[in-house]
């Protein structure tokens, strides 16, 4: 049992270190902000939901998964904030197409 | 004594590039951008360090408060860096030779054992702290050093932190001239500060309890605070100008205060200027570090609103003056 939870947790984590790396690729190659932005924004909820999953599977059941499951949502909701916040700012700066 | 493993070795690579890429970037704000890694990788450092109170504390105001404070200020300078920016790069080149001669010399002080003469004889100080923990009224050692130990120390913090606010206030322009910032309608930032701020304020306080006991205090539990009042000013930039002047100067100096009265306090009772007597302790460093806290927070959240405000003056007065020609 303790095999399968952790083969199960380090596939979770190397699928969220595969999308953090490819939103950090992403911040980096991507032509402007607005693209960045959804790349960035998908990479940290997608590369964050499998970590924490990953240590969710090593905690089991306790307060741990409780405060992860916090953590989760609280950094979702941030996130989701700062993208419309950069994207505002970008699309009142008109700079939404710099490549152009 | 552990060995150091290889992620150990690149934490410090990377400080030790991200400090240089502060130094030498010729764009101020990418500067910035890379002091703000800087603060997160060393908080990580610290925490490898087995010292969460530093990396608390590093993350919450050496990355967050001090990096936001920075983006203001690199947005008021403006236009102006640009057409020096060759002379900028020279600059940062002398800073960066400048700083490799000095840990050049430091190695060699090293070399020659000076530092050894500052060590502590025998074992340290580490045994007499645990040693009369009990009569500290906290059980977190960190907390014991700060607020009782050495509680001179920080009481001078507390001191330096509330000058630096003075100053900031008397180098602001008056007051009465600046028309009250129409505030951001921007709702999902205030929905956003609706659920978050008082989230917040719930971890500061958690942050300031918990210092008695495992890892926390004002310092953190300030920089909490002031994150929620910078978030509260963002949303609703008029906020912090509704608040009574009294209010506003006695919370701002409540840490101050509270050591000054405290301290005076037990000389009464016939100890030494801050010097707790055992039983009142706890409380003594409870008040103080609550008193603290508010002080802190506010004067973080009160920093970053001058420096807001100085922004939008400069604007105002431009265009009154283009109203009377």
């Amino acid at each position: 049992m303790q095999i399968i939870i952790d083969l199960v947790s380090s596939v979770m984590l190397v699928l969220g270190v595969f999308f953090f790396v490819s939103g950090i690729i992403a911040l980096w190659r991507f032509p402007d902000t607005l693209c960045r932005l959804h790349a960035i924004t998908k990479a940290d909820n997608l590369g964050l939901g499998f970590i924490i999953v990953a240590v969710a599977l090593q905690v089991g059941w306790s307060m741990l998964l409780l405060k992860l499951i916090v953590v989760y949502f609280l950094i979702l909701y941030a996130s989701a904030l700062n993208g419309y916040l950069i994207a505002q700012y970008t699309h009142r700066q008109g700079k939404t197409s710099e490549m152009k | 004594m552990t060995i150091a493993t290889p992620s150990d070795i690149l934490l410090c690579l990377l400080i030790l590039a991200l400090a240089l890429g502060v130094l030498g970037d010729a764009n101020p704000f990418r500067g910035v951008i890379i002091f703000i890694v800087f603060g997160l990788v060393m908080a990580l450092s610290w925490t490898r360090l087995h010292a969460p109170d530093l990396a608390l504390a590093e993350a919450a105001l050496g990355a967050g408060v001090i990096g936001v404070l920075f983006l203001v200020a690199l947005r008021q300078q403006g236009e102006e860096d640009k057409a020096r920016e060759s002379q900028r790069l020279r600059f940062n080149v002398v800073l960066v030779i400048s700083g490799l001669l000095l840990s050049i010399f430091v190695f060699y002080l090293g070399a020659l054992g000076v530092f050894g003469a500052w060590k502590i004889p025998g074992k340290g100080l580490v045994e007499s702290v645990y040693e009369s923990l009990p009569l500290t009224g906290v059980s977190n050692p960190v907390t014991a050093v700060i607020l009782n130990y050495r509680v001179y120390d920080t009481f001078l913090e507390i001191g330096v932190l509330y000058l630096v606010m003075l100053a900031v206030f008397a180098l602001q322009p008056d007051c009465r001239l600046i028309p009250k910032p129409a505030g951001q309608h921007d709702r999902m930032l205030r929905s956003y500060a609706r659920g978050i701020v008082p989230l917040m304020v719930l971890a500061a306080g958690y942050l300031l309890w918990a210092g008695a006991f495992r890892p926390g205090g004002a310092f953190q539990a300030g920089a909490m605070l002031g994150g929620a009042g910078i978030l509260l000013h963002l949303a609703r930039p008029a906020l912090l100008l509704n608040i009574g002047g009294a209010v506003l100067r006695l919370s701002l100096v409540a840490g101050l205060i509270s050591f000054c009265i405290l301290g005076i306090v037990v000389m009464f009772l016939g100890f030494n200027f801050m010097q707790w007597p055992v039983q009142l302790a706890k409380h003594a460093i409870l008040l103080i570090e609550t008193a603290s806290t508010v002080s802190i927070g506010l004067t973080l959240m009160g920093l970053y609103a001058s420096l807001e405000r100085r922004l939008i003056t400069p604007a105002t007065t431009r265009l009154e003056r283009e109203d009377e020609s």
